[in-house]
């Protein structure tokens, strides 16, 4: 738990960077929300099997550099075990590239928790997220996002990997145009 | 059971700063059109007296451009029509709500408010804040419309008391993040709970994005002579819901001359308060004074 606030604090050190980009009055066109699914790949070492997510996004786009988002993921288990629950959760930063245009590949990074309860088996995980993607602006208010990420426990237990895909929206009339 | 008495024991986290530091600062700055009306008075002065000098050491310049503040947040030093005297008198208010809710959450069932049986007889309030603290934030298992409407929903209400002091979106933003991280899930909540992740984020998010719509929505109302759906009944009801602390502002404080004068956290030695409550214990407490 140290970790995640500590993490948490690194971010929040880092957020006045990303505000230094500002040049307009800062609307709600900077929050977004950004549904999404993706394939979680576990580590070999792990007894769980890969399995399909569903995940959520909500976080402010400071710039069109910048971007902060809490993501929140419930990942599909075997079925006939409903008592299996798995979900992710971590805080992200993303830096895009190529802003001027449409497509935007970007790096993202981030921390957060894997927390499996297997039937009263109880793991967490303290997770950190690395990985490389690319944005599509199809309006200013709609774009989609896919990335693929390495997920490593923090103690170096676990490597486990993901792809996902979003569909993302912003608020207040989107992206403004330069 | 939960006794009226039982409530000196309670501590709030959240202790006065003098008035005059709210007043001190909402002093706004002079803008850079009021230098130019001293400059074109003082010019035209000296032009009739014929003497005198353009004494400009007097007003404190400010600079900034109000209407375009970008991230820069002005909630401490308030820049052309912002109103801090308003948010302050509204953050009180806020702030003596929470020793109700404090209260509330005392006669709540253990099973609701978190709190262990005895915790406030046994005087464990500050250390099971100080525990709740000392493990977050962690991921909370509330139920969803807990987090993704109570939430959004107070968010904007502390948006709201930062909007309408004529604030912009971004400073009644970080207001509403500061009042939910601080005041709520460090504050209140966490005697209650360990602080949760999501309502971190969602709070004052979900908060901007709903309060700046209840904003606007109000806005509307009040153009409309008050009324939603036509009735006048249901737009009191309307206005309340989109705005309740500016309403009970409204009620008790602005036009009365209401005014919180120390809030703050205090220490009494047991033989002062009762010899039949837990004998031999001091008690923290909460010192409110309001003044009509």
């Amino acid at each position: 738990m140290r970790n995640i606030r500590q993490q948490f604090l690194i971010l929040l050190l880092l957020l006045p960077s990303a505000a230094a980009f500002a040049e307009n009055e800062i609307t709600t066109s900077i929050a977004e929300i950004s549904p999404g699914i993706g394939y979680y790949n576990f580590d070999d070492e792990r007894t769980t099997e890969d399995t399909a997510m569903a995940t959520i996004g909500l976080g402010l786009q400071f710039s069109r550099r910048w971007l902060m988002l809490l993501h929140y993921s419930a990942l599909k288990y075997d079925s006939a075990r409903p008592k299996v629950t798995i979900q992710k959760y971590h805080v992200d930063g993303h830096f895009f590239f190529n802003t001027k245009n449409a497509f935007r590949p970007y790096v993202v990074a981030g921390f957060g928790e894997l927390d499996i309860d297997d039937e009263g088996f109880k793991s967490k995980k303290t997770m950190l997220n690395a990985g490389l993607g690319i944005s599509y602006k199809m309006t200013p208010t709609w774009f989609v996002r896919t990335d693929a990420r390495i997920f490593q426990s923090t103690n170096g237990d676990f490597q486990d990997n993901a792809l996902t895909l979003t569909l993302g929206y912003r608020f207040g009339g989107g992206e403004k145009a330069d | 059971m939960w006794k009226p008495h039982y409530l000196i024991s309670m501590l709030l986290f959240l202790s006065a700063i003098p008035t005059t530091y709210a007043e001190e600062k909402n002093q706004p700055l002079t803008t850079s059109t009021d230098i130019e009306k001293i400059i074109n008075d003082q010019s035209q002065g000296d032009l009739i007296a014929g003497s005198g000098s353009l004494n400009l050491a007097i007003a404190k310049v400010d600079t900034r451009d109000c209407k375009n503040l970008g991230y820069e947040v002005t909630l401490f030093s308030p820049c052309g029509d912002e109103d801090g005297t308003r948010l302050w008198r509204q953050t009180k208010i806020m702030m003596v709500a929470g020793v109700g809710v404090i209260a509330f959450l005392a006669i709540l069932p253990e099973d609701v408010s978190g709190w262990e049986k005895g915790t406030l007889e046994r005087g464990d309030l500050i250390n099971k804040w100080y525990e709740n603290v000392k493990e977050g934030p962690v991921w909370d298992e509330d139920v969803w419309y807990i987090n993704l409407i109570g939430h959004p929903y107070f968010g904007g209400v502390y948006y709201q008391a930062a909007r309408k002091s004529g604030y912009n979106q971004w400073n009644s933003f970080t207001y509403t993040a500061l009042m939910s991280t601080f005041y709520w899930e460090y504050g209140i909540e966490a005697f209650a709970e360990v602080p949760s992740i999501q309502d971190l984020f969602v709070t004052p998010i979900g908060g901007w994005i709903y309060g700046e719509w209840a904003h606007n929505k109000e806005k509307d109302i009040r153009r409309n002579d008050n009324l939603a759906m036509g009735s006048e009944f249901w737009g009191s009801v309307a206005l309340f819901m989109l705005d309740p602390v500016g309403s009970l502002d409204s009620w008790c404080c602005v036009s009365k001359n209401v005014e919180v004068t120390a809030l703050s956290i205090a220490h009494w030695p047991v033989q002062q308060y009762s010899s039949e409550v837990n004998p031999g214990k001091d008690y923290w407490g909460v010192r409110l004074a309001i003044e009509f």
